[in-house]
């Protein structure tokens, strides 16, 4: 009896030792994640893996915080007032309108980290494919690795224009906390880059290249960093804008489309305008939702929509003022008058909004550029063109207009509006050298809550504020072509007017208000950061 | 791994021998009741120097057989009383009586308290450990081990922050918290066992348990390692030794009703407004929104037991139905739990076998979100109909704007959990004592859910989706195996335990779901989900999830005594988890603690009203591991679809920033106690001072993009200090055999300070925002700042109205308007973490009567009160208000300002609650004798929950949720809380 029980339980110390020593592994593996362990890549991988370099883009651009909603609300012709189901959120549109940012700002902070994302993923296949992770033959190694840089130059060339003074890291595999550049390095990076990759681009356009960096895309936003030259380094660049844009016009690959809305509409990939655009998709590449920071709530009725968008933003009464009666862009860019179903269920739109702090949702014209179409859900099909034919064109026209050939601008110009005047009033087309020298018809100043521009609120009425502006006419001609593209803030700092002038319920406050503060968390966790003047 | 760890099990059951011994025995029997001639039930006898014991039955009788014949020390102890012992010699063959008359005491010190991986006697006990059995239990209605404490243990609090009853504990707003907010982000509940195995507050019914215990310190948690810094609660359940077979009932009906209605607008407030001007709409009917969702629901609960066998073999099996209905329509929970044990046990007690088994199914309705409804029904306007004249919900189209009755009545769901435990145990005691115990078991957890709405929801009507539909299910499993061994023995005056073991466990989690909208028909609700064309079109989810950890521990303790008056504890426990990083996958946890008993010193004899006393003091290491796997892995998933060649195809990007530093959050904690029992035991108490230091905080920290992937990263950095103190007294006021009035307070208070968030390679500003108001105020509430207490509310602090109606807000140098004022003049607000905490417990028993009432408090804190904050301001004309919404602010006039957050809406949430009552009447055995003398027991009672709370606080309830970053914040969409009347009987064969 005792020495069977004495036997047993030596035999369950045993165990109990044993089972200990072999059960000690502590490793993971998990089950629906890919490891080093579990995964080698081959060439066939590369879609996947070139995707991360690109998808931060559907974030950066059409989606909530995104830089076609804020590039703009920083500017004179959106607004995002108070409405009757709240768009105070802290103040975070006011302080965008009001120039009174600082280094929380949501949106500008979400774009900075989109930027970085991107860029990352960019080094990280350019390190993947140079170090052999991925095997891909000589040919596809040059292409793919100059396509990478050239996303990567894409995402500074947008540093460089919100930030100026940021890190450029293109080593994937560093630790170190990355070093400041200068805005001016920046530029030279981004040019150089540019410059380097652009003749090993592919030159194919169509379904194979369809959001994808070509050659035609690096050489359009190199034309477009080279036209704001003068802001970023002080040294104009205006005959590279020029060579840039004709390599592209002579190419003879893209056109104007017959439409002003070609471009915006819910089937725009197959605009032969477009020359890079960022694909969405309300199934597979979802993430554009400003249509529904700019319908009001019950315009769900009017289209039938799947569910009930958010209402916030509209336009500035003092752009839609600008606008010839007769341009067909004021109506294919802003939704106006009466929107109401069958039932009576919508809103009679008005251009007067009484004040950022208070309106009604019927006050502003709602953006509907891009195609709002029937049954649309919170994710729109409409792909963003982030820079096409007609933006080519008026580069060219402007660096024209800027060395002394208006007329030759001119030409360029009234080739951009002919589309956009149609009938009786075709001929307003057409502009002439003399028209765009003069200054701008925007009225600038504080639009009070009667309506009426004054010199302050309570002030005396303002006639045209814009008269003074340098070539304002051709910014007007920016501003009707390329409204709710993105554009606004930069054409209004080339064009000195950002930190200048009033408009809305904006004052200028400070000219270091060009660039907008280092987010707080990037200047708190790497201290090789100097936050930017003025913050 | 797994299969080895089965292996190591199924290889020790094989090895269990049979044999039987003979020897010269007999008997002992007989009967052991209280001075004042009850009987004394669940008595442990034991034979001294022996291992044979028996437990009384019900009737207080015992027998225990093959005693070996010649002179023995028989010792009666029992909960409660003081242990007694005979001499009896028992002859070969022959019976042998001895009846034990036991004195009451009221002082726990004598009881057998569960402590990690064993039991002690509360009177050795060198840590801080609280035990509340059965009779000290809140009576009445429970839903889970949680309300059976509320108010009993100083420095544990327990919140039911609300009254849905559907779901877990989480689900119900069961909150536990001891000793202060010890972690930021790191999980916040405590180590949870049941009869030693890891489950959870509602593993058994309420009525299954016989003590709990909570080991509150450092040193006495510190054997669970890298689980146990949230504190751990020992759940031990009633078992039946063996002997008379015995039945026991008990049932209870209840009914519950909203504690406190909002005051909202009614349609005559409305149309007297508008007559007045107010922009409100006359929709010309009239409504009580509040009424149409609400109503006073029953809820009942039955439990049967059974229990039998012998002491050799025996068997205790419990069967619980629990059905509770909630406040609003629809909202229903009903358990049914079915528990059995088995144990036995051979060669004279050297070797048991315990098995026990545990099933539970709940169902409950799967409706909307009811906090949405509710918030509907407090904004809808009271002018409105229910139902438009054709028989539709009447919808509007407002912003955020739907019929509540429609958002419940048209939405049908159900979800059903299984969760089923089967569990092992083993117990050797080869030679005297020494012990070698071995548990195995698994749990597993399922679930299957389904939702969906009809053409009548306005997801259709507004939102054209055609009918919703979504089928969820989830399965887990968790296995564990166990063993240990104890050495057990004195040496003159020196006693000694030794302990050592190995524990493994293993989890394993599983899901898939699917959703489908655009429906041909909405008649099959969630059953045909293939119906539905959004999923093929891509508009709609299908997915699925797999996750597993596991941990391991190595642990020893060694508990030594001089004469029961020095006394000794050491222990270590090495643990490791996978959830850890690479180079960090094991913890070491020492802990360490000693007493002194004064009581047993000779120069304290002469104080001889002392009957026990006790200082303490311990410090332990403890820890918490991150809540989510993988998280130290360099690994990719795929997501973001990319358009490629004109083909969309799943990007593949990393999956996070991989930490394989990451590792368990430490506290280490200092405590220092005394225990005390003085006049004959009438007053007893406990008082514990402690110091606790949470390092290695878990806390997703910002940081660099690039080098890093992502900007922020869960690690180990910041520091956090909890100190405080808390007294527990008992005294018996009057201790008479008709009467008795048993009074016992305690009281607790404790001071959090962040001491840091930064290291070299991690850092976060100063100060982290935190909290939010909501859409559309949207500002953070709170603050945490290095060098401040978690918890302080943050924002502008309103100090008057202007004539306008706007806020005027103390700026830095002076008082400004609201409109201009910025981030800079924002400041501290108040706190909303109690600063301190107490109860106070009577009990009283008249003859058969017994009644007993629990008051529990909260102070110096505030609350954020939400709901003020967006119902009471009347320019919002589109959602109805508070009716003191006109109300005159700072006596002047009424707010004419946007919806904002300011301290004009924070208030102190100080406050004691009658949180309960029960009056009992026990039926005296004399009456119960005239059944024939089957009915051993019987006892009906009433209880009132939550009758009445005293406060200066205007919201629904002061009582909020003090976990976390955002403590004292009553959320705008806050469950009700309800007061309960039940009525309940149990009675025993």
């Amino acid at each position: 009896m005792r020495p069977t029980l004495s036997r047993l339980s030596a035999t369950l110390a045993v165990i109990a030792a044993f089972g200990s020593a072999s059960c000690r592994d502590l490793s993971e593996t998990p089950f629906t994640e890919v490891t080093q362990a579990n995964f080698n890549p081959t060439a066939a991988d590369l879609a996947a893996l070139l995707a991360p370099a690109y998808t931060p883009m559907r974030t950066i651009y059409m989606s909530w915080y995104g830089m076609v909603d804020f590039q703009e609300e920083t500017a004179d012709e959106l607004l995002t007032p108070v409405r009757p189901n709240g768009w105070y959120d802290g103040g975070v549109y006011q302080r965008l309108h009001e120039h009174r940012w600082d280094a929380n700002q949501g949106q500008p902070n979400g774009l900075y980290g989109n930027l970085y994302s991107g860029i990352n993923a960019a080094n990280r296949v350019i390190f993947q494919i140079e170090s052999g992770v991925i095997p891909v033959d000589a040919a596809t190694k040059a292409s793919v690795i100059a396509e990478l840089r050239g996303i990567r130059a894409h995402y500074y060339s947008v540093l460089l224009d919100n930030f100026g003074n940021v890190p450029i890291v293109t080593d994937f595999t560093s630790t170190e906390l990355p070093a400041q550049s200068t805005r001016q390095q920046v530029f030279d990076f981004v040019v150089k880059e540019f410059t380097e990759v652009i003749p090993q681009l592919s030159t194919t356009i169509g379904t194979a290249t369809y959001g994808r960096m070509t050659q035609y895309a690096a050489k359009g936003i190199l034309a477009r960093v080279y036209l704001n030259a003068g802001v970023y380094t002080g040294q104009p660049q205006y005959a590279k804008v020029i060579t840039l844009t004709d390599e592209i016009i002579n190419g003879g690959k893209y056109q104007l489309d017959a439409t002003y809305r070609a471009p915006f509409a819910r089937n725009n990939d197959q605009s032969k305008e477009n020359i890079f655009a960022v694909p969405y998709d309300a199934i597979n590449g979802t993430g554009s939702n400003f249509h529904m920071k700019t319908l009001k709530p019950d315009l769900r009725f009017v289209f039938n929509m799947q569910t009930q968008p958010w209402g916030g933003s509209a336009s500035n009464p003092q752009f839609i003022d600008t606008y010839d009666k007769d341009d067909g862009r004021l109506a294919d860019t802003w939704m106006m008058g009466t929107q109401r179903d069958a039932q009576g269920r919508g809103y009679d739109f008005v251009k007067f909004v009484p004040s950022i702090l208070k309106t009604d949702f019927n006050n502003g014209f709602p953006v509907r550029k891009y195609e709002i179409y029937q049954g649309e859900t919170d994710a729109s099909d409409v792909d963003y063109p982030i820079i096409r034919y007609a933006e080519i064109l008026m580069m060219k026209a402007e660096a024209l207009l800027r060395t002394g050939q208006a007329d030759a601008a001119a030409t360029l110009v009234s080739q951009v509006r002919k589309r956009n005047f149609t009938g009786a009033a075709a001929a307003k087309a057409n502009v002439t050298g003399a028209d765009l020298v003069k200054g701008s018809v925007y009225n600038y100043g504080w639009s009070d809550t009667d309506g009426i521009v004054k010199t302050a609120a309570g002030g005396t009425p303002v006639l045209n504020g814009g008269a003074d502006i340098q070539y304002g006419r051709f910014l007007d001609e920016l501003g009707w072509e390329f409204a709710i593209e993105a554009h606004r803030r930069t054409d209004l700092i080339r064009f000195g007017v950002f930190t200048t002038k009033t408009w809305f319920n904006h004052v200028p406050n400070g000219a270091y208000r060009v660039l907008f503060a280092l987010p707080a968390n990037a200047i708190s966790t790497n201290s090789k950061l100097k936050q930017n003047t003025g913050f | 791994m797994r299969t080895r760890i089965t292996g190591c099990a199924f290889l020790v059951g094989l090895l269990l021998p049979a044999a039987v011994g003979a020897q010269a025995t007999g008997r002992v029997s007989g009967a052991v009741t209280s001075d004042a001639g009850f009987p004394v039930p669940n008595a442990q006898i034991t034979v001294q120097a022996t291992t044979l014991r028996a437990i009384t039955d019900t009737a207080g009788r015992y027998t225990i057989g093959n005693v070996p014949a010649g002179p023995h020390i028989i010792r009666a102890t029992s909960l409660g009383h003081s242990p007694q012992e005979l001499s009896v010699t028992v002859s070969a063959g022959g019976t042998v009586t001895a009846d034990f008359k036991l004195g009451v005491v009221a002082a726990k010190l004598g009881e057998v308290v569960v402590v990690g991986y064993g039991e002690q006697r509360a009177s050795s006990i060198t840590g801080a450990v609280a035990n509340v059995t059965s009779e000290d239990f809140v009576p009445g209605p429970a839903r889970d081990a949680a309300a059976l404490l509320a108010g009993k243990v100083a420095g544990l609090g327990i919140i039911t922050s609300n009254g849905d009853p559907r779901g877990s504990a989480a689900n119900r707003g069961t909150e536990i918290q001891l000793r202060g907010v010890t972690t930021i982000q790191g999980p916040r509940g405590p180590l949870v066992l049941v009869d030693g195995v890891p489950g959870n507050l509602e593993t058994v019914p309420s009525s299954d348990i016989e003590a709990i215990s909570v080991l509150k310190d450092g040193s006495a948690a510190a054997i669970y390692g890298a689980r146990a810094s949230n504190g751990v609660i020992l759940i031990t359940t009633k078992r039946h030794n063996g002997g008379k077979p015995t039945l026991r009932y008990e049932g209870y009906a209840s009914q519950q009703s909203i504690y406190n209605r909002p005051d909202f607008l009614n349609a005559a407030d409305y149309r007297r407004l508008i007559a007045g001007g107010t922009n409100y709409e006359d929709l010309k009917s009239s409504t009580d929104w509040q009424s149409q969702i609400l109503r006073s629901p029953l809820s009942q609960k039955h439990y049967v037991s059974i229990g039998g066998g012998d002491v050799g073999t025996n068997y205790t099996a419990a069967l619980t139905y629990d059905r509770a209905q909630g406040i609003f329509l629809r909202s229903d929970n009903s358990e049914v739990t079915g528990r059995a044990e088995i144990r036995h046990s051979m060669f004279n007690d050297k070797l048991d076998a315990d098995l026990t088994f545990l099933n539970r199914e709940q169902n409950y309705f799967n409706g909307p979100d009811f906090l949405a409804a509710w918030r509907q029904a407090l904004i809808h306007n009271p002018t409105d109909q229910v139902k438009t004249s054709d028989g539709a919900w009447q919808e509007r189209g407002t912003y955020m704007y739907w019929n509540p009755v429609g958002m419940i009545e048209e939405e049908n769901g159900h979800v059903e959990n299984r969760d089923t435990r089967l569990h092992g145990s083993l117990n050797v005691r080869p030679i005297d004592h020494l012990r070698f115990s071995m548990l195995a078991g698994v749990s597993r957890g399922s679930g299957l859910s389904g939702s969906a709405t009809t053409f009548k929801h306005f997801q259709t009507t507004l939102n054209a989706q055609n009918g919703t539909a979504s089928r969820s299910t989830s399965s887990s499993e968790d296995r564990i195996f166990q063993s240990t061994g104890t050495f057990s023995n004195s040496f003159g005056a020196h006693n000694v335990t030794l302990l050592g073991g190995y524990s493994y466990q293993d989890f394993l989690n599983e899901n898939f779901n699917g959703s489908n909208t655009q429906f041909p028909t909405d008649l099959f609700g969630f059953d045909a989900l293939q119906q539905g064309t959004s999923l093929t079109a891509g508009k709609a989810t299908l997915a699925s999830g797999k996750s597993s950890y596991k941990t391991i521990s190595y642990f020893s303790r060694v508990n030594y005594d001089w004469r029961n008056r020095f006394l000794l504890m050491a222990s270590v426990n090495q643990e490791g988890n996978s959830r850890f990083g690479a180079d960090h996958k094991w913890g070491v946890f020492p802990a360490v603690s000693g007493a002194w008993r004064l009581s047993e010193e000779g120069f304290m004899r002469k104080f001889s009203f002392i009957n026990d006393l006790k200082v303490r003091t311990g410090y332990g290491v403890t820890g918490i591991a991150p809540d989510n796997s993988y998280l130290s892995l360099t690994s990719y998933r795929y997501q973001n679809k990319f358009l490629y060649n004109g083909a969309w195809v799943q990007g593949l990007q990393p999956a996070r920033n991989p930490n394989p530093d990451l590792r368990w959050e430490e506290k280490r904690e200092i405590n220092t106690g005394i225990d005390f029992s003085l006049f004959a035991s009438r007053l007893s108490g406990t008082v514990d001072v402690y110091n606790r230091e949470t390092r290695d905080m878990l806390y997703n920290y910002s940081v660099p993009v690039p080098p890093n992937l992502f900007n922020s990263i869960l690690a180990n950095v910041g520091t956090m200090k909890n100190n405080g103190v808390e007294a527990q007294l008992s005294y018996d006021v009057v201790r008479g055999k008709n009467v008795s009035w048993t009074t016992n307070a305690n009281w607790s208070t404790n001071k959090n300070k962040l001491v840091s968030l930064s290291n070299k390679t991690f850092s976060v500003a100063d100060c982290i925002n935190q909290g939010g108001t909501g859409e559309p105020i949207q500002t953070s509430t709170h603050r945490v700042c290095v060098g401040e207490p978690i918890g302080n509310f943050y924002g502008w602090k309103s100090v008057d109205i202007d004539s306008k109606g706007e806020w005027l807000i103390q700026g830095k140098d002076s008082v400004i308007p609201v409109r201009s004022a910025k981030e800079a003049d924002k400041r501290f607000l108040g706190n909303g973490l109690p600063k301190q905490y107490a109860a106070w417990n009577n009990n009283v028993r008249v003859r058969n009567f017994d009644f007993e009432v629990n008051l529990r408090g909260a102070f110096q804190y505030q609350v954020l009160n939400f709901m003020r904050m967006y119902y009471e301001n009347p320019k919002i004309t589109q959602y109805n208000m508070l009716r003191s919404a006109f109300d005159p602010v700072y006596g002047k006039r009424p707010v004419n300002y946007d919806l904002a957050y300011v301290s004009y809406y924070i208030e102190d949430g100080d406050y004691v609650k009658l949180d309960n009552a029960t009056l009992g009447y026990t039926i005296s055995p004399r009456l119960l004798s005239r059944f024939g003398g089957s009915v051993t027991g019987a006892r009906v009672y009433v209880t009132g929950r939550n009758l009445l709370t005293m406060t200066g606080y205007k919201g629904m309830d002061p009582e909020v949720s003090t976990t976390g970053l955002t403590p004292g914040n009553d959320n705008r969409d806050q469950y009700p809380t309800t007061r309960t009347f039940t009525a309940g009987f149990t009675i025993s064969f």
